[in-house]
């Protein structure tokens, strides 16, 4: 019998041990992975968490850039909306936060989520204000038609600039450019730097910008008349019924033109005022034919946008009679009833003086009235006046208060104007005496009187007929121009007897401007000034850095543009709990 | 005659020998993945946990951090020669200006719709704070300060102290024998674009290198 063997188990238990040690060993290795694939998983979540929330604020910021207006776009719960992406996700608010002045303040939160990572983003923003934006850089030259408009060698812009994407050859540049003018400030357009080919166009002119130049920012809204038409909306619906005016013309005027002159100045009591004039009849002028006539050319209000009608610039206006459509309003006080307080989410704006007139606006007094008040042609108070018509400047039009000594209103001057029309704005000549349309002394008809407008002609100032504009033309406003462009209409000066304005001498004439300018087109100012031909005004135009604050009434800006506030971002890391 | 029962009560001398080198096999393999996973531990640990790691880290997240709340409008990239700080211009032909130095100007509170008023939106207020971030030796430090008259880090070419609050030292052991141009931007006419890139190298007494490359948009552009 074959002995049997008596082992005790021994591999069993060597095999046990050899089995706990690899599992150990397994256990450390699978650590060493797991800390390291938590610590790129951790890092790679945060980065997308961050990017997420990123993409949200742009896709939300660039959703604000596509509205009609913001206010209107807007219930008072908010705008929300999504992105997904592979891994990760986001979200956004747009919700309405202040006013700061008259400026709405929005805020977009936007979260972005990765993993167990949230990043969140609160950023505050305004609707950007420019100097002077435009919706092209052409002036309407015929029904259909525009010409270019250059910048010139000699310009000096000091203002900063925006120019609407033409949407024409893209091989072209939308701002055009003669020689060297000088770019003080910055300039952003709408259109792409580069070519469909990929060639940089603007490589020859870039370094004429000494503030830099934004390609692709977004539209102004001035282009979109319905953007124009919803401001001017709210602007009526909220101003005092005492100050919304549809002027009539009177009938017995052939071809009158309705309007409201406002004449502004302060009295001798040191008080802001504002004399209004409702149911004034202008006698317009039209000329015939199209050549040699751009400046007689607005947008078609019954067109797309891209049609171009004229109409019959200012020539001079009839007063009524009746004595009661005249009177005088301070513009000072805000405890009056002209200021008005815009308000949205159970949040007010800062109250400022409206006036709204269905129709058009001649502003400006005559020269004569000058010793009656402390200062003529001169806003002492907080004021925005829309006219749906047109807005005639027939005088120099000034803000009261301290200024510096380069003549912009100071930081701490309350006053402020701005005129805001659905048609044209123009600097006018106030009496048409070259066209034989004031040829002999007006007279009154049907119970309307004459009222001359601007300053006596230096050498016709015998009969009071005999009118022009100041060589030197300042004006201080924010100007918005819905229907056209910004201008000086028959600014004529051939010889002393026939002008229309005075003139310095054998210089150029000036047209000063410190505000802000918003127009759909360029309008005609200068007329190839040069040492024989000194039609027109050398353009002056200089950005009134106190709109910033929001002090002029009524949120009427058009820019597409939406801008951090200062201190406006700040961002947050959490665990997602959704 | 009966055989001799077998009593065997342990291992033959070849039976331990290959049990033993049975089980060397498995325990070498152990043994030569432990020392691995070990050595690869450590090493990820370390360059994890490396100095120059960590202030690459420091780096990255300080100018993401205040590079984000900062202005387009007034940021500027430094050339530093002997002291004196030099607004960055591209080369010839290029439009890319780099240097040694940034600084960015930020705003320290963040707004309060319930506080702030109209004065918020100054034309002037482009920044309250600012941060300076450049080389000191093979150090890198950042200064922290207010703006002060709209004077921030820098004015006629000198780094100011006056208005520093506080100066950290974000990175050491940076390398700049390949390149000092830390800072970089695209300047389009006369301004910057708005994204600064950053590339930087360092390089511990041991050789190890980490290098940093980064972008960061600045996300304010007031007053525009």
């Amino acid at each position: 019998m074959k002995a049997k063997t008596k082992y005790r188990g021994s591999a069993l238990a060597l095999a046990l041990i050899m089995i706990v040690i690899m599992t150990i060993a397994g256990l450390a290795v699978l650590k060493v992975a797991e800390g390291s694939l938590i610590g790129a998983v951790r890092i790679k979540n945060e980065a997308g968490a961050g990017s997420a929330a990123e993409a949200a604020y742009e896709k939300a910021v660039f959703w604000m850039s596509q509205q009609v207006d913001m206010l209107d776009a807007m219930d008072t719960s908010g705008i929300s909306g999504s992105l997904a992406f592979a891994q990760s996700r986001a979200d956004y608010n747009i919700s309405f936060a202040s006013f700061l002045g008259s400026r709405p303040v929005f805020k977009v939160e936007a979260n972005g989520y990765s993993g167990i990572y949230q990043k969140t983003i609160d950023a505050y923003m305004v609707q950007a204000i420019s100097g002077w934006e435009m919706g092209m850089c052409r002036v309407p030259s015929g029904p259909s038609s525009t010409s270019k408009v250059s910048f010139m060698t000699g310009e000096i812009i000091d203002v900063s600039l925006h120019i609407n994407n033409l949407k024409d050859n893209p091989d072209a540049r939308d701002i055009y450019i003669s020689g060297s003018p000088s770019f003080l400030e910055h300039v952003s357009v709408s259109e792409s730097r580069y070519t469909p080919g990929g060639t940089d166009k603007y490589a020859s002119v870039n370094s004429l910008f000494q503030e830099g130049v934004s390609f692709n920012q977004p539209a102004s809204r001035i282009a979109d008349r319905t953007s124009v038409a919803t401001k001017v909306t709210r602007f009526r619906d909220s101003t005092a019924s005492a100050y919304r005016f549809t002027p009539k013309a009177n009938s017995g005027i052939s071809g009158g033109i309705p309007a409201v002159q406002l004449e502004f100045y302060v009295g001798n009591d040191g008080q802001g005022y504002v004399r209004i004039t409702e149911d004034c009849t202008v006698v317009g002028y039209q000329r015939s034919g199209v050549s040699s006539n751009s400046w007689d050319y607005k947008i078609d209000p019954a067109g797309n946008g891209t049609t171009y009608t004229k109409y019959p610039v200012y020539g001079y206006h009839y007063i009524p009679g009746n004595a009661a459509k005249r009177y005088v309003r301070r513009i000072d006080n805000p405890s009056d009833s002209i200021y008005v307080t815009q308000s949205y989410g159970g949040v007010d704006g800062e109250p400022g003086a409206q006036i709204f007139v269905n129709g058009n606006v001649v502003i400006g007094s005559k020269g004569e009235n000058a010793s009656s008040f402390s200062e003529l042609n001169s806003v002492k108070g907080r004021i925005s006046v829309v006219a749906t018509g047109n807005i005639w400047v027939a005088n120099e039009l000034k803000v009261s208060g301290a200024r510096s000594g380069d003549g912009m209103p100071v930081d701490e001057n309350p006053n402020v104007v701005g005129l805001i029309s659905q048609g044209v704005t123009k600097v006018v000549d106030p009496g048409m005496t070259n066209n034989g349309l004031l040829s002999t002394p007006p007279t009154s008809k049907s119970g309307d009187y004459y009222e001359p407008i601007g300053n006596k002609d230096r050498v016709k100032k015998s009969p009071i007929y005999g009118r022009e504009l100041p060589g030197t033309m300042v004006v201080e406003a924010a100007v918005t121009v819905g229907g056209g462009g910004w201008g000086a209409e028959n600014v004529y000066r051939s010889d002393a007897s026939t002008d229309r304005k005075n003139y310095n001498g054998s210089s150029s004439d000036n047209l000063i401007v410190r505000g802000s300018i918003t127009e759909v087109t360029r309008g005609v100012v200068g007329c190839n000034i040069s040492s024989t031909n000194k039609n027109g005004y050398s353009k002056m135009y200089y950005f009134d850095k106190r709109l910033m604050r929001g002090i002029l009434p009524g949120n009427v800006w058009l820019k597409g543009k939406y801008v951090l506030i200062p201190g406006g971002w700040s961002e947050s890391s959490s665990v997602n709990t959704n | 005659m009966r055989r001799e029962k077998l009593t065997n009560k342990g291992f033959s001398l070849i039976e331990i020998l290959i049990v033993i080198a049975l089980a060397a096999i498995p325990a070498l393999a152990v043994g030569i993945l432990l020392s691995a996973s070990a050595r690869s531990w450590n090493q990820i640990y370390a360059r994890a946990n490396s100095k120059i790691k960590q202030d690459s880290l420091a780096f990255m997240t300080s100018v993401q951090s205040y590079g984000r709340q900062a202005n387009q409008t007034n940021y500027k990239v430094y050339r530093v020669q002997t002291g004196q700080y030099i607004e960055a211009v591209p080369g010839g032909g290029s439009q890319v200006a780099k240097g040694q130095a940034l600084e960015l100007r930020y705003w320290q509170e963040n707004f309060d719709p319930q506080s702030a008023d109209g004065t918020t939106l100054e034309f002037s207020n482009t920044g309250t704070h600012y941060a300076l971030y450049y080389l000191d030796g093979d150090k890198m430090k950042v200064d922290f300060g207010r703006v002060v008259g709209g004077v921030g880090a820098v004015k006629n070419g000198v780094r100011q102290t006056a208005n520093i609050l506080s100066t950290q030292t974000l990175a050491e052991k940076v390398d700049t024998s390949e390149s000092a141009d830390i800072f970089s931007h695209t300047v389009s006419g006369g301004s910057g674009s708005g994204c600064v890139n950053a590339s930087m190298k360092l390089t511990d007494a041991q050789g190890v290198s980490v290098e940093v490359e980064m972008a960061v948009l600045l996300r304010s552009t007031w007053p525009r």
